[in-house]
């Protein structure tokens, strides 16, 4: 369970806060949905909840853990891939998973082993990351996250720039995930995407919380698409953010 | 056409806005200049005006010594003090052996060994031509005491003893010893032109290191590896360590080639063999003292840029005018007074006393500890700015998240 209360955050010389006052729950073994346009708040909010940006005020717990006084117990339960390929491009898909196993005290031949089969990675463990296409890349972006098998699963972005086979194959890697009871918190601006895997979607614009429901309870009737939804609650101005 | 001056005005508005391309293309030859002629200055001068510091040690006392030595601070080439490169020490016996030595000429030229009354001691910093200015003023007096002294006498000599007058005048046969000593006083080897280079070149390879650690922090930075590493819970202080260490190796083995390089590739190639002194001890001390310094000033670098332009454009001007500076593109012997203090800003020029201490003058580990202890405290000091740069990085932010 992630409990976010009264969150707050502001940049240094930022016109306005990056989260102002966000409060929400994501139940356990949920997938849910973090939607908002440009500068919404999203990356913000999951840097705070992965303990790498410290929040002006208010708080968030998981698993009854504050991320900002019990950092380490946090850790050990939360991985995060972010937006960015966030490994090294000079190492191999091998040498890479071995070194982000080393830094993750969770990590066990077996986990790693798993995390090397959810994103089909074995035949590719001795080419150089850089060398990789890019559905590759976000599949290693992917599998470094699960190494220590993590009650919490961070995911920002996690299919941009993808072609639509590596797009679909993450998204049942997400979907089997699932299943085991691992809960993530998924990013994105893909709606069909949120659509397909998660049970719950929060919708931030401006570092505040619009609507936070299940898909279907966002839409005021059956046919509105979740775009149209989206769209509803956010405005239609073009954001310069 | 049109296209042509659109593309032109397209470069020239993309780099009046690259502050880094125009501070390359201005900033750094400017400072280069202004150092390199400073730094030159006494080389190119021809007006013979530079005064030498000198000490001069009269063992004698005599008249003749007394003499000499009033001819010799009357050439205008020295100044008298008493922390000097160069020593001239006049024997005891000077005074005496000079005005025998008209008695002994014959003997000298038919070989006996001839006892040198003056002895010219170098410190191997000494530049050539400095050595060379100093030896033809210390023969010049020599030879003008001498022939005032024959002079004074010529009429006693015997015609068949006049043909010694002329050996006794000639400039190559005067009794005059020059030596270079080390930092104990005993001889050593001639310094040579690998003993200058290899440890300037060593130092100047050493903290280029700048440029490849803090472009690949930079890359670690953007492409969120540092990202993940912070999420994992890895530490500034493990983070520095761990780039620390491996480029702390790298430096050694920089160390080893180069040095490996003098000693056995230059001969080869006809060059001279550079000679390592003897404290295997000193050397890994001042190399490691180096690398540390290089390593914390790279990694003071690698955390305050922002980009891989700015890496390699700060890294590469501050190394080049930290060597500028410091002596290792022209030694710091021959430049004028004010910029040798000035010398003492470069950590490069620490260093290189260092190492000069150990394969030039041949000294001990602990000749070398001073110029150790202020590259470990600069290299200290780096590292501290850098661990607390980095530690605000991950306490407030870097990457403006969305």
């Amino acid at each position: 369970m992630i409990e976010i209360e009264q969150l707050q955050k502001r940049y240094p010389g930022a016109a306005r806060p990056a989260l102002a006052g966000l409060t929400f729950k994501v139940p356990d073994g949920s997938v849910f949905g973090l939607l908002g346009p440009n500068g919404a708040g999203k990356t913000t909010l999951i840097s705070i909840l992965t303990t790498t940006l410290a929040a002006d005020a208010g708080s968030v717990r998981i698993d009854g853990f504050d991320v900002r006084t019990q950092a380490d117990a946090v850790r050990a339960r939360v991985a995060y891939a972010p937006q960015e390929l966030a490994f090294y491009p000079g190492l191999t898909v091998g040498e890479n998973i071995e070194l982000f196993a080393a830094l993750t005290p969770a990590a066990s031949a077996d986990s790693v082993a798993a995390a090397i089969g959810v994103a089909d990675l074995n035949a590719h463990l001795r080419k150089r990351a850089q060398a990789l296409s890019g559905g590759l890349k976000r599949r290693l972006n992917f599998a470094i996250a699960l190494l220590g098998r993590p009650r919490l699963l961070c995911l920002d972005e996690p299919t941009a720039g993808v072609d639509p086979q590596s797009r679909n194959f993450l998204l049942d890697a997400v979907a089997r995930l699932h299943t085991t009871g691992v809960t993530v918190l998924y990013s994105t601006h893909y709606m069909e995407e949120v659509e397909r895997i998660c049970d719950r979607v929060a919708i931030l614009d401006e570092g505040r919380l619009l609507a936070c429901d299940a898909p279907d309870a966002l839409r005021s009737h059956p046919d509105e698409r979740l775009e149209s939804v989206f769209l509803r609650l956010t405005d239609t101005a073009l954001r310069d953010a | 056409m049109r296209a042509f001056v659109a593309l032109c005005r397209k470069e020239l508005l993309l780099l009046s806005r690259d502050r880094h391309g125009l501070l390359v293309l201005f900033a750094v030859p400017t400072l280069f200049i202004l150092l390199m002629s400073l730094a030159l200055r006494d080389a190119f001068r021809t007006d013979a005006s530079l005064q030498l510091p000198i000490r001069i040690v009269d063992q004698d006392g005599g008249h003749l010594a007394q003499d000499f030595v009033a001819r010799l601070m009357q050439s205008g080439a020295f100044v008298a003090a008493d922390e000097a490169d160069l020593q001239v020490v006049l024997h005891s016996g000077f005074s005496e052996l000079l005005a025998t030595r008209n008695e002994l000429a014959e003997d000298f030229r038919g070989g006996e060994p001839e006892p040198a009354l003056v002895e010219v001691e170098i410190s191997p910093g000494v530049p050539p031509q400095i050595k060379a200015a100093a030896s033809l003023a210390v023969r010049q007096a020599l030879l003008a005491v001498q022939s005032e002294f024959l002079l004074e006498h010529v009429f006693e000599t015997p015609a068949d003893e006049r043909d010694n007058l002329r050996y006794l005048t000639d400039p190559r046969h005067l009794p005059v010893a020059e030596h270079f000593v080390g930092n104990d006083g005993r001889p050593i080897d001639a310094p040579t032109s690998v003993q200058q280079n290899v440890p300037a070149w060593l130092i100047f390879a050493m903290f280029f290191a700048v440029i490849p650690l803090a472009t690949a922090f930079v890359v670690e930075r953007s492409e969120g590896s540092l990202l993940r590493l912070r999420a994992l819970g890895v530490r500034s202080g493990v983070l520095l360590a761990s780039k620390a260490l491996p480029y702390y190796l790298v430096n050694l083995a920089q160390m080893a080639t180069m040095l490996a390089i003098g000693v056995w590739v230059v001969p080869l190639l006809g060059g001279d063999r550079l000679t390592l002194g003897d404290s295997p001890f000193g050397l890994w001390l001042i190399g490691s003292a180096t690398s540390f310094a290089a390593i914390g000033l790279a990694l003071c670098v690698a955390v305050a840029v922002q980009s891989t332009l700015q890496a390699t454009v700060a890294g590469g001007a501050i190394s080049l005018v930290l060597a500028a500076l410091g002596g290792v593109m022209v030694p710091k012997m021959i430049m004028p007074d004010t910029m040798q203090t000035l010398t003492q800003l470069s950590p490069m020029a620490w260093s290189l006393e260092g190492f000069w201490d150990i394969v030039l003058r041949r000294g001990s580990w602990r000749d070398a500890l001073p110029e150790a202890l202020g590259l470990c405290a600069f290299g200290l000091i780096c590292l501290t700015v850098a661990a607390l740069l980095l530690r605000r990085s991950f306490t407030t932010t870097t990457t403006r998240a969305t």
